[in-house]
């Protein structure tokens, strides 16, 4: 079987000794990245955090729009009203009040528009609402066309895909493809190997 | 030389008008001889339109403010390095940019055509021709550069403060070619469909098209986030602002676009999907334009507002039902050649990455579109910011890395689920590992240790590709790095593709750090003072006023110290332009692999007092570092190969030789 051959020239001897090597190494280069990653982020959150209040006045004041600047929110805008907002969020919430009620302090005096973003009730949840709707939506949709695509090809499709794989280079290797992608599906030691090794540098899909 | 501008202009309209129905007829009559003119007429128009470029350009450097458009966008008392980038701070200028750009793009993808898209060249160049014509007939008749005013003014009005900055010279081109570049692909698509073409002829030129125009795009809109951190000294640089998603948009579904075109590029699938997205990218990248031509909803990056909004809308719809329209008449026969083996292969990843890219894209459309809805339906215009696309596009985002470390693992045609768990096994190790080391080192929410975790798991399938690849090289006698280079030689698409995902990783690495980690506190300090953020502490050391002939920079010296030690001194204020009454804020940035100081003076009291905002924001750098290594991804993904080359040559002398003959 000419694909055999071809595997068994180019797979060393002993297969499964490589495996473990080449995934020791791997883990320890993927690891020593991931390390050096994230002793970067382990310098930054050293940072001593902000009073809890003043965190939260920060998160306020990036939920709400500078009512005559349109677009920035008050903790970006430079206008002298932007500024005087900035100081009654932190009046209201040494008041005791909470987030939900310090916006709505806002949304009463400028109304909704004055809110970064809609609130979640009512007719907004249009806003909300439609995108995870639109996931689910895209998703079944997948999940269709994927099962239309899958369907057996009729007589004139097939010619077509002979063809196709015929311009691909592939057309006489492909029952020998068959075979080695049904024995990889059956598993052994070294064939997650022989797998990347057949993607690896891609000459059955490649050459033109 | 106004008159050469004019002159340049009206020659460019007639040479891509000729072109573009030249091609045509000579399609339809068998006529060699005119299609051979037309194509000429198609390269003579980008000179035309560089030539009128140039002379816009001496018009700014020379103050030449008879023109009007050179007289509301300079003055005399702006920088001189400034005049040569200032035409296309306005409308007029702008399109001028994009036409000369579009039209040298569309001449050169003309001659460079392949053999395999040579049948359907003449209505690729009369799609081509057709969007040059739309640019400059806009330009002509509702935005002339050339413009006289009857009195010269002695100044002129000066540029908007926003543009002074050195990303005037990178970003906004990058940024228009990226969007107008959209424009070649989608050619190529439509002159195939209208031919008839309607197998995988298209694909390679498409792709080498739709690779340039996304690196194009990418750069320019990281060049925006850079410009936007510098400039508009807000501590970020991204905010969802209309503009920003303007740009975002048609990046989308191009993305998914030169993904999926590997699918028929390998398989001969997707045909129909693939005409589908870059037609829709088409449509998004000519949203773009409008947006930042004169958009309907404000932004602080709309420059020039004008009334031609609505022909760039017209233009678009009239793009899109016709192109939709060609589309469904050729619909029946862009039948895939292959099926769809299984749902766990290849094939089936890039379409769930291709769902993904398309439900970014709506969410986002959905928010910038929903205030009109509000308007309509509840009469009043709420805001849609921030937080909006933050929960919506981010965890989109964060399922499109994950697919990153996961689909390029996969086979073509079908995986068994045992091989496959085998295949992922070290990326979700890896990923896990990583966001248990993120919470142990104090992530202190679920989401960014996450978001961690998804990209090292991402950057674990890349890194297991190549240590894989390279080992198998090694072993058959190959020295490392050998090893290594050849692999990556070897299926350049492929693994370009993986160094353009390293950049991606690195993005989105970069983007949950400075979006969840972030600090910043206001201080209002008199010289001599220290105020401490973390374990920063910055010393106010005094401030200076420079009036200059257009404006009055203030200027704060700062010393910054870290765990006590003086580190360097940083220079922060804003420049005020008193004919505009606005600032233009030049940040002070102390830059690190690790975080970033951002220190911004917003306002100097009377009594030497100054108001600073001090930012501490991790990881930034990495997104200005992801930008080269994505470029360097696209261009090994679109180095030329050489057996494909070799082949091609003698095909090309053949063709020379014909047409010298014929």
């Amino acid at each position: 079987m000419p694909y055999d051959t071809r595997c068994a020239r180019q797979a060393p001897a002993p297969g499964a000794m490589t495996h473990v090597a080449s995934v020791r190494r791997l883990a320890a280069a993927s690891l020593a990245s991931s390390a050096a990653a994230l002793a970067l982020l382990a310098c930054t959150t050293a940072v001593s955090p902000l009073p809890e209040s003043e965190q939260r006045a920060q998160a306020i004041d990036n939920s709400l729009i500078c009512p005559i600047c349109p677009g920035e929110t008050i903790d970006r805008s430079q206008v002298q009203l932007a500024k005087d907002m900035q100081v009654i969020v932190r009046e209201l919430i040494a008041e005791g009040r909470s987030d939900e009620e310090i916006l709505q302090f806002f949304v009463d005096r400028y109304g909704e528009r004055v809110l970064a973003a809609p609130p979640r009730e009512g007719f907004h949840w249009l806003v909300w609402g439609l995108p995870p709707a639109g996931m689910a939506l895209g998703l079944l949709a997948l999940f269709w066309v994927t099962q239309l695509m899958g369907r057996r090809p009729t007589e004139a499709q097939d010619s077509t895909l002979r063809q196709a794989q015929g311009e691909r280079g592939d057309a006489d290797l492909s029952p020998y493809l068959q075979q080695v992608e049904r024995e990889l599906g059956d598993g052994g030691p070294s064939d997650e190997w022989r797998g990347s090794r057949l993607r690896g540098n891609d000459g059955l899909e490649e050459d033109a | 030389m106004a008159d050469l501008g004019s002159i340049t202009m009206l020659l460019a309209i007639a040479l891509a008008v000729y072109a573009g129905i030249g091609s045509l007829v000579g399609q339809w009559r068998h006529a060699p001889d005119l299609l051979a003119s037309a194509r000429y007429a198609a390269y003579l128009t980008p000179l035309m339109l560089v030539t009128a470029m140039l002379v816009l350009v001496a018009a700014f450097v020379d103050h030449d403010f008879s023109l009007r458009y050179v007289a509301g966008n300079s003055n005399r008392a702006m920088d001189p390095w400034l005049t040569w980038v200032a035409f296309y701070a306005g409308n007029e200028g702008s399109l001028l940019f994009i036409a000369a750009i579009f039209s040298g793009a569309a001449a050169l993808a003309i001659r460079l055509a392949p053999d395999e898209v040579r049948p359907a060249l003449p209505f690729t160049t009369a799609v081509l021709m057709g969007v040059t014509v739309f640019f400059t007939g806009i330009m002509m008749t509702m935005a002339n550069p050339f413009y006289e005013l009857p009195v010269t003014p002695p100044d002129g009005q000066g540029i908007n403060p926003l543009l002074t900055h050195p990303g005037m010279f990178f970003h906004p081109p990058m940024l228009m070619s990226g969007l107008v570049g959209v424009g070649l692909p989608f050619a190529f698509a439509i002159g195939h469909l209208l031919a008839g073409q309607t197998g995988d002829e298209w694909v390679d030129t498409a792709r080498t098209w739709g690779l340039v125009v996304w690196a194009t795009l990418t750069v320019g809109l990281l060049l925006g986030a850079w410009w936007a951190y510098t400039i508009l000294g807000w501590g970020g640089y991204w905010a969802w602002d209309p503009v920003e998603n303007a740009g975002l948009l048609p990046w989308l579904p191009l993305t998914a676009f030169v993904h999926s075109i590997m699918v028929q590029k390998r398989r001969g699938m997707f045909r129909m999907w693939n005409i589908a997205l870059i037609i829709l990218a088409w449509g998004f990248a000519m949203y773009g334009m409008f947006m930042n031509r004169g958009g309907p909803v404000p932004s602080v990056h709309s420059f020039g507002q004008s009334t031609m909004g609505w022909v760039f809308l017209i233009f678009l719809a009239v793009n899109l039902i016709g192109a939709f329209a060609v589309f469904f008449w050729r619909y029946e026969r862009l039948k895939s050649a292959a099926p769809l083996e299984s749902r766990l292969s290849r094939e089936a990843a890039f379409l769930l990455n291709n769902v993904l890219f398309l439900m970014v894209a709506l969410v986002v459309l959905w928010g910038v579109v929903y205030p009109l809805v509000t308007d309509v339906f509840q009469g009043v215009i709420v805001t849609v910011g921030q937080p909006y696309f933050d929960i919506v596009a981010g965890p989109l985002f964060l399922a499109l890395v994950a697919l990153m470390g996961v689909g390029p693992l996969l086979p073509w045609r079908r995986a068994s689920a045992s091989g496959t768990m085998r295949l992922l096994r070290f990326p979700i190790i890896v990923g896990i590992i990583v966001a248990v080391i993120a919470v142990a080192l104090g992530a202190r929410a679920v989401l960014p240790a996450l978001a961690f975790g998804v990209c090292g798991l991402a950057a674990a399938g890349v890194l297991r590709e190549w240590v894989k690849g390279t080992q198998v090289r090694h072993t058959r006698g190959e020295g490392w790095p050998t090893a290594f280079g050849r692999l990556i030689m070897s299926n350049r698409p492929r693994y370009g593709g993986y160094i353009a995902h390293l950049g991606i990783v690195l993005l989105a690495f970069a983007a949950t750090g400075s979006s969840f980690y972030s600090v910043q506190e206001d201080f209002s300090l008199a010289p001599g003072e220290r105020a401490a953020l973390g374990s920063y502490e910055v010393e106010f050391l005094g401030s200076s006023s420079t009036p200059r002939p257009d404006r009055i920079e203030r200027r704060a010296v700062v010393q910054v110290y870290k765990d006590g030690q003086p580190l360097e001194q940083l220079q922060a204020g804003f420049a005020f332009y008193p004919a505009f009454s606005m600032a233009a804020t030049r940040a002070g940035i102390r830059q690190t692999p690790v975080e970033d100081l951002y220190v911004l003076a917003s306002e100097f009291t009377p009594d030497g007092r100054a108001l600073f905002r001090v930012h501490i924001n991790p990881l930034v750098v990495w997104l200005w570092i992801a930008g080269p290594i994505m470029v360097l991804g696209t261009v090994v993904s679109l180095w030329p190969e050489r057996q494909r080359a070799a082949a091609a040559l003698p095909a090309m002398r053949a063709m020379r030789a014909v047409r010298a003959t014929g």
